[in-house]
């Protein structure tokens, strides 16, 4: 009886306070935690323990993923010029010193955000553990080369089965027209107010990707080891200095994993366009917390794993099937590229919808649009560009353009958009060839591929590290 | 009765290890544990599927100027979402009172909500000691009401509140029925791989006539992905209290 009543007492205080809470916002009245532990294996911590320069390189990358939602919610969009080049500061600090040891949670450096729209960091670090079990997997000796695709598909059927905020294992094309977010009127904010730190995640997602790659070309032997580091002096000394201008894709920069993983390579991409678009939605100034968290959540929902994506898994091109990752090549470093193409796409595929009147774009309007999103996708602001989002720019050109507003408001979802550019992307590439399988019978060797080029001028140097040898992994 | 509380740990423990790969996983530092190092605890659970491996050693120097040494061997368990289940037992030595050293220690804790931008995060934990250590008798249960609050953005910092009330259904003649303390206290980050905790206690002990108040500060490392290590100090205030405690914890995540 005694226990009943504590229990009732106990009972009541929570109501109380809850509703206290309720009377000061009309946020749901509260979100579970539903955090879940990584599938364990013999991999694990292989890659912390193998390579642990580079598990720094990325726990410093994650610190700034996570930092930033804070800064883009917190400090007053008025301010973004001088926010962008002190959080940019605050990254490169964070990344040439090594400042995280372990793998920060999104929360550690967000806890704004944490509390706004837990369900974001739920989805985010619940990717990056993925993205560990992978690296994990990669570099563990104790898991021969011929069963890496099977460990990692293993691993890939936990993330998408045991929680329900895994990114789709459908390529970026597919999941990027599910979202629908390019006519929001939020899109771009991020890379064009805050170009700093925007480059300073595309230069994150190329070595993301290229970190892969590495371990794909090295084999399980020294020569992975030898290709990491490689690799992590061209993020040094190449990359950190001249940022890509656009977020680089598995597909593109990271082939051999990809055929060898093609669900575990989309969902990176999905997760590393998912940052873009939440830092867009952070960014935008004209909407409330609340408005924000809409979004994002609907976000998540249209990028999120749906049953029966496993078959759309290889339907991505190979543009460049034999990249040496240790090298920063050309064709990395502008906007030019698989993002742009999909982008591209998608533009063509639902401006039928939004013309005046059902009338067709004249050529010269075409060119002039392309012109303009071509602006609004490059980071910062040039000279002639339209303020504000690609909206904003192409209502600038077309005053009259047709746009449903239940659609475009936070939480709207633009189906009738989604459904244009899903059959345009059927009609284009839904009978493409799949992304053909990687030869694992064979484990490669470091001495066959080429070294890297030699260093450029302005490079940033390297951390001074002492290496941390391999632990029999 | 007594001498099986080891064993049954023990069985526990292989069992479990035995159960598991290798495989080590990653653990949490801003996640605190109650005696880890201090007795403050956060209303956030284990996540599901995980499992970590917890002992505790600490040295208290009693208020009647007597020491006693815990060794505190724990398994913690993510069986379900947001729930957390706790098995292990202390131990004590030194030549202050022993009773209960080896009592078998079942607890559970459930988080019903994650922070939001104003409502705290809840949860509620319950424990049972089950009498199978030195001159124990009956069993005792204890549930706690747990609250945490971020209060500082900058510095994860976080404002605690852990209200305690022990029930001793097998009370000696010195004893009470019923135990009482009250737990506010506070964390933040001090960096990316450390986390301070301080917390108070005012409690109402189990010794009839027995009321303590306590000042406890320390800090929780994750030294690895799979490792936190855990140090504290603490002091009583007034007569009653303990002189001194120090704590010195290690969590393992497998």
């Amino acid at each position: 009886m005694v226990l009943s009543r504590r229990l009732n007492l106990c009972a009541l205080l929570m109501t109380l306070v809850a509703r206290a809470a309720m009377a000061q916002t009309h946020a749901p009245l509260a979100e579970q935690r539903d955090e879940v532990s990584y599938l364990r294996g013999p991999y694990n911590t292989a890659f912390y323990d193998r390579e642990n320069e580079a598990f720094r390189i990325g726990a410093a990358i994650h610190f700034s993923h996570g930092k930033q939602h804070d800064v883009l919610l917190r400090r007053p969009f008025s301010e973004h010029e001088r926010t962008d080049a002190e959080f940019d500061a605050e990254s490169m600090d964070f990344v040439r010193n090594l400042r995280a040891r372990t793998e920060p949670s999104m929360e550690l450096y967000a806890p704004y955000t944490a509390r706004a729209a837990w369900r974001v960091f739920r989805a985010i670090d619940w990717t990056h553990q993925l993205h560990e079990q992978t690296y994990d997997i990669m570099a563990s000796r104790r898991i021969a080369w011929a069963d890496k695709a099977s460990w990692t598909e293993r691993s890939l059927d936990y993330y998408l089965h045991k929680n329900d905020v895994g990114f789709s294992c459908a390529p970026l094309d597919v999941t990027m027209r599910r979202a629908a977010v390019m006519m929001k009127p939020y899109f771009t904010y991020f890379r064009n107010y805050y170009p700093k730190s925007n480059n300073f995640f595309y230069a994150a997602h190329w070595w993301h990707p290229v970190i892969y790659e590495a371990q794909m070309i090295g084999g399980n032997g020294p020569g992975q080891d030898e290709a990491v580091r490689q690799t992590d002096e061209t993020f040094y000394r190449e990359v950190l200095s001249q940022r890509p201008q656009r977020m680089i894709l598995l597909r593109e920069a990271a082939p051999r994993y990809s055929r060898m993983a093609p669900g575990v390579s989309n969902a990176f991409d999905n997760l590393h366009m998912f940052h873009g678009i939440v830092y867009d939605i952070c960014a935008y100034p004209e909407w409330t917390i609340e408005q924000k968290r809409d979004e994002l959540y609907r976000v998540i929902k249209a990028m999120s794993y749906q049953p029966g994506d496993e078959a759309l898994a290889r339907k991505f091109p190979l543009p460049h099937p034999d990249v040496d990752p240790r090298v920063f090549a050309d064709w990395m470093k502008g906007a030019e590229g698989e993002m742009s193409r999909i982008m591209m796409e998608m533009h063509d595929e639902m401006m039928p919808l939004m013309m005046p009147g059902g009338t067709s774009m004249t050529p010269e309007m075409h060119e002039r649009m392309m012109a303009a999103m071509k602006m609004k996708l490059a980071p910062g602001m040039q000279e002639g560009e339209t303020p504000g989002s690609l909206h904003d720019a192409m209502m600038a050109l077309m005053p009259d353009m047709r746009m449903d507003p239940a659609s475009m408001a936070p939480g709207g979802t633009p189906q009738k958009m989604i459904d244009a550019m899903l059959k345009g992307w059927q009609a284009k590439h839904g009978d493409m060839p799949d992304a053909p399988p990687m030869p694992m019978d064979t484990e490669p060797s470091l001495v066959d591929v080429a070294l890297p080029a030699p260093a450029a001028p302005g490079a940033v140097s390297p951390p001074a590290v002492p290496p941390v040898h391999g632990k029999g992994h | 009765m007594r001498s099986a509380t080891p064993l049954v740990i023990s069985v526990v423990v292989a069992v479990l290890l035995a159960g598991a790969p290798r495989a080590l996983a990653q653990t949490d530092h801003t996640n605190l544990e109650e005696g880890f190092p201090t007795r403050l605890e956060d209303a956030y659970p284990l996540s599901f599927r995980d499992r970590e491996l917890q002992i505790r050693f600490s040295w208290d120097r009693t208020g009647d100027h007597k020491d006693r040494f815990t060794l505190q061997p724990q398994v913690e368990l993510g069986l379900a979402p947001n729930w957390q289940f706790t098995l292990g037992a202390p131990f004590y030595l030194g030549d202050a009172d022993r009773r209960g050293s080896g009592d078998l220690q079942l607890g559970a804790l459930y988080n019903f909500n994650q922070e939001s931008l104003s409502l705290p995060a809840f949860a509620l934990s319950g424990k049972i000691d089950i009498p199978t250590g030195k001159d124990s008798e009956g069993v005792d249960t204890t549930l706690k009401f747990i609250m945490t609050k971020t209060v500082d953005d900058d510095h994860l910092g976080r404002i605690h509140l852990n209200l305690e009330w022990g029930h001793n259904f097998g009370a000696h003649e010195d004893e009470r029925d019923n135990t009482f303390a009250i737990i506010p206290g506070y964390s933040f980050r001090l960096n990316a791989d450390t986390i301070v905790v301080a917390d108070f206690i005012r409690e109402w002990e189990m010794e009839r006539g027995r009321e303590s108040n306590n000042v406890e500060v320390g800090a929780r490392y994750q030294l690895s992905p799979r490792w936190v290590l855990s140090g504290g100090v603490g002091f009583g205030i007034g007569d009653d209290s303990p002189d001194a405690r120090l704590t010195f914890g290690a969590q393992w995540s497998f």
